[in-house]
């Protein structure tokens, strides 16, 4: 009873600290915020599409195209062959295949990012430049290669909403009559539609928030047009410009702001993440 | 439901959560024996400072110095904060960047050398070639002689001392093609232009280059043995507050007198009225 009392205190106390320590960073990112859009308001810098910290230009519309394109690209990329592995891991395989099936989408979920963007740059970067004659750094590398950092864990959330599918519903539409097919499109799938786009949303947040493989393979330049030429996403251009607008330079608050639009883009997500989680199958 | 007795516990616990974080970083008092040394900066330098560096721990038995990249820039605003004890930098601090009085510790040179891919089909180029290929006014290798190629201009990042030698001693007030791609260090640009056709870029020659051509620039050659002549070159220098205790210049010191210093492609220039040791900044 001493025991739990006090391990009670101490998760309580880890949680006030999690807090505080969560709250401070908010705060000075908010801060620096605050400072930038007193000084150069809040909609012209996103807005605006010149980028040029030296002459006090801190257009951010690039960046911001470049974090959505990238990322619903990846999605789109990724999403196919997630609900072919996720219907292969959840209705296909059985037993021990299933079990080893899933670890082996773990291990590929823990693959440190670095090496995705390696490999981006040894296979993906090159056969985008045999394709479009191009230098093979662009948006479309980028996507690829987040489109597979993210598919296992995509993976292994949609087979989890498939697998939540009620068995009474399979075994209904397979006892009127319907194939195996059909119950996965009529069925299965309509059932775990919510499910599926929370692991969407999930992929996605996980996409915006990539820095060190996107950087790799994307090129980090502001003005390309287009899918093939170089370009730079929000977080790329945080990784690119912190080293020259360290704290305490004028212009830092411009990284402020740019973290401040990556948090407002998150907490959309998590928002409607949890608007999806109360959607319930008809 | 966290009670408010919690809720302070845990408000008096972050500050000393983010005591013991800050510890390693705290400047050091006056007068206090320190035990314990930061060096922050450019990154053309890591390499030879990581060399330099047992060499001096061996005579300062128990004196640790931890190393971290970050760019020249958050090295001097880090030295400005006394976060850091020594920067190293490639570039002249910018007016009003350095708010302390500091000491300045030249290291000598490094080359900055404009490097094409092997299929481009050119062996020299001019300056104002070399110009109209950075600013992306030549849009392909046929017009400098090459083959019949398009141009993929390769850049280091804003905070690159490299490319403030580039910006301030070739393109002068021009802009750098729109269409380059941002590399953020000199291994990723060397590395980008050996393997993308039609690449050209500029690194630092801090270490060995393979797979790519070294131009000649107008009537310049580079050559690795003598590489005085070559006209465009970062002045890396390192720099300690004025205020900081004798450890630290000591290793500034020790630092710019280095005999490495060669291997990592930094070579003195005698000039006139300036020793090898720290110019008073």
């Amino acid at each position: 009873m001493k025991i739990d009392k006090v391990m009670d205190r101490v998760t309580h106390t880890v949680f006030a600290l999690f807090l505080v320590v969560w709250l401070s960073v908010a705060g000075i990112i908010v801060w620096g915020t605050w400072r930038f859009i007193s000084h150069y308001g809040f909609l012209s810098p996103i807005l605006s599409s010149r980028w040029n910290p030296l002459a006090g230009q801190f257009g951010l519309w690039p960046f911001i195209l470049g974090s959505l394109t990238v990322t619903v690209l990846a999605v789109v990329i990724a999403f196919p062959g997630s609900l072919a592995l996720s219907v292969l891991g959840s209705r296909i395989l059985q037993g021990i295949w299933r079990r080893y099936f899933v670890r082996l989408l773990m291990v590929f979920v823990s693959v440190p990012s670095v090496l995705y963007g390696w490999w981006g740059l040894i296979v993906i970067v090159p056969w985008v430049r045999r394709l479009s004659g191009t230098s093979g750094y662009g948006m479309l590398s980028a996507s690829v290669v987040l489109g597979l950092m993210i598919l296992p864990t995509f993976s292994i959330l949609s087979l989890e909403a498939i697998r939540q599918v009620p068995e009474s519903y399979v075994e209904g539409s397979v006892g009127l009559g319907a194939t195996e097919d059909q119950t996965l499109w009529r069925i299965i799938l309509p059932a775990a539609r919510p499910r599926l786009v929370q692991a969407a949303l999930i992929a996605v947040a996980r996409g915006l928030g990539e820095t060190i493989a996107v950087q790799m393979v994307i090129g980090g330049q502001i003005g390309g047009p287009g899918l093939l030429h170089p370009a730079a996403t929000l977080t790329t251009q945080l990784l690119t410009d912190l080293p020259f607008l360290p704290p305490g330079v004028p212009g830092h608050d411009v990284l402020d702001f740019m973290a401040f639009d990556l948090m407002v883009l998150m907490t959309i997500i998590v928002w409607l993440q949890m608007r999806i989680g109360s959607w319930r199958y008809e | 439901m966290i009670s408010r007795r919690q809720f302070v516990i845990g408000l008096m616990t972050a500050p000393l959560f983010w005591w013991i974080a800050l510890l390693d970083t705290a400047p050091s008092r006056k007068g206090r024996t320190r035990r314990r040394l930061s060096v922050m900066g450019a990154t053309s330098l890591m390499g030879y400072v990581k060399a330099a560096l047992p060499g001096w721990e061996q005579q300062h038995a128990g004196v640790r110095v931890a190393v971290s990249p970050g760019g020249s820039y958050a090295g001097l605003k880090g030295l400005s904060t006394g976060q850091v004890d020594l920067a190293l930098s490639d570039i002249d601090p910018p007016p009003g960047f350095v708010v302390v009085p500091v000491h300045r510790f030249p290291l000598g040179r490094i080359a900055i050398l404009i490097i094409v891919n092997c299929e481009a089909g050119v062996k020299s180029l001019s300056w104002h070639q070399v110009r109209a290929l950075f600013e992306g006014t030549i849009t392909n290798w046929r017009d400098v002689g090459g083959k019949e190629l398009p141009v993929v201009v390769v850049s280091r990042s804003l905070s690159s001392g490299a490319r403030q030698v580039i910006q301030d001693g070739l393109l002068k007030r021009a802009e750098l093609s729109s269409h380059a791609i941002i590399q953020l260090s000199n291994g990723a640009v060397a590395k980008t232009v050996r393997e993308t056709p039609g690449a050209v870029g500029y690194v630092e020659a801090v270490m060995p280059l393979s797979g790519v051509l070294v131009v000649d620039l107008g009537a310049h050659h580079y050559h690795p043995a003598n590489p005085v002549s070559w006209p465009l070159y970062a002045e890396p220098s390192i720099y300690v507050r004025r205020d900081a205790e004798p450890l630290a210049p000591n290793l500034a010191e020790y630092l710019a007198r280095g005999s490495e210093r060669f291997r990592f492609g930094i070579y003195s220039v005698a000039r006139e009225g300036e020793g090898e040791g720290g110019r008073r900044g």
